[in-house]
């Protein structure tokens, strides 16, 4: 494997490791802080426009 | 149903992308446009809230831009016509009935077609509506132009391949991580949990900081949705953000951070005031103050497009005094052929050093855009 596409090959399981893991931590029904409210919906983006 | 905004959509997006994807084989790369008009039409008829009168404001535009403006002598009267609904709408009038979701960048997609109309082009209203209400990019940009959007929709389904959806499905991807997961990991445990007991000066530094890195990742997060989405179903948008904190000063941060929107103000405000100004002979001999007069007016209206509050028109305000005080400094640079301030250093220590100033007034210009000091 050439250094570019281990690099990519890297940086690409480095983003589908972050989001699994994030979303899970995030938004898992367990996770019973009272910050566990998911605010995406109501963001800046959406609020203002 | 916002786009990116809950589940539904993401169910929605997948099955316009089956669509296209299946269309494409069916008709032979062909008919892309009237394909994408009857799937936007049916998604802002059915899952928006007064999508009907985002139909109706297409339309009317459409003949007004077609019809009435050219025969307006000054595109600016034209252009201000067009802005008329969301004025009312920053002004709060109550007019509900008008507003619709995305209707200021909406506004701005049909100002940029009545601008740049000529009546020796082609100007269909399939490729209007498809401008102005491409879904992914409806609500918030990246901002593209009528030409350069109608000529990419022609080549569509040629762009659809395998190359292209992948990346587009990586920047896609990288938009969920942005948004749904470091944004949202940054509004709950970085802006809300950090509890400092007095609001001392740390805790405004670390609220500022918060938020500017919120707001990054939430904004550039939906711009990556956006464009990764739209680059699967053929049609590559420029893009929006492209890392803002490794700018230099403030013009170098502008293309850096919601850079579709930069343009568009340069190429639709700050030119034609710069022009405006030329015409008048007292400022003939002073050129730094008619560029600093445009730069004020441009960067002060964007503050002010986001609605006619405190926050906004003082970040307006405080963006524009950035940009004139650099402009001012690099024209006086120049005059004097050496860096008047950082001459000494070396280019790799004014480099940092830029860096770091920039990022630290964009935090408080940010921070009182965010109106939470209020």
């Amino acid at each position: 494997m050439k250094k570019e596409n281990y690099y990519n090959f890297l940086k690409k399981m480095l983003l589908y490791v972050s989001i699994v893991l994030g979303l899970y931590v995030l938004y898992n029904p367990h996770n019973k802080s009272k910050y566990n409210i998911p605010h995406s919906a109501t963001s800046f983006i959406y609020a203002q426009f | 149903m916002t786009p990116f905004s809950n589940i539904n959509f993401y169910v929605f997006a997948f099955i316009y992308f089956a669509i296209i994807l299946l269309c494409k084989f069916i008709f032979k790369n062909k008919h892309y446009s009237i394909i994408t008009f009857s799937l936007t039409f049916l998604y802002l008829l059915l899952y928006i809230k007064l999508g009907i009168s985002a139909i109706v404001f297409s339309v009317v535009s459409y003949l007004f831009i077609k019809y009435v403006s050219p025969k307006i002598n000054h595109r600016l009267i034209s252009s201000l016509i067009l802005l008329l609904p969301m004025i009312l709408f920053k002004i709060k009038v109550d007019l509900s009935i008008l507003y619709f979701i995305g209707l200021s960048f909406v506004t701005f997609r049909a100002i940029q077609t009545n601008i740049d109309y000529n009546s020796k082009n082609e100007f269909k209203f399939i490729d209007y509506f498809n401008f102005l209400f491409f879904i992914p990019a409806l609500l918030i940009g990246p901002l593209d132009r009528f030409n350069s959007f109608t000529q990419k929709s022609n080549k569509a389904f040629d762009n659809i391949n395998i190359e292209n959806v992948e990346s587009g499905f990586t920047e896609f991807l990288k938009g969920v991580l942005y948004k749904y997961a470091i944004a949202e990991f940054i509004y709950r445990y970085w802006l809300n949990d950090f509890v400092f007991v007095d609001k001392t000066f740390m805790y405004y530094l670390n609220d500022m900081y918060a938020y500017m890195f919120y707001l990054f990742f939430d904004f550039a997060g939906y711009s990556a949705l956006a464009c990764g989405f739209s680059k699967m179903i053929g049609v590559e948008l420029p893009f929006n953000f492209n890392k803002p904190f490794l700018a230099l000063n403030p013009p170098d941060f502008w293309q850096r951070w919601h850079a579709s929107l930069t343009n568009w103000l340069t190429d639709y405000v700050f030119k034609p005031a710069y022009k405006w100004l030329n015409g008048f002979q007292k400022l003939k001999t002073y050129p730094i103050t008619k560029q600093n007069i445009a730069i004020f007016m441009t960067l002060f209206i964007m503050g002010c497009w986001n609605g006619f509050e405190a926050q906004f028109i003082y970040s307006g305000f405080i963006y524009a005094v950035y940009s004139m005080v650099h402009n001012t400094y690099v024209i006086n640079c120049r005059k004097q052929q050496k860096d008047i301030l950082f001459g000494n250093l070396s280019p790799k220590v004014v480099k940092y050093l830029s860096m770091f100033l920039l990022i630290n007034f964009t935090v408080v210009a940010l921070y009182v855009f965010s109106g939470r000091w209020l």
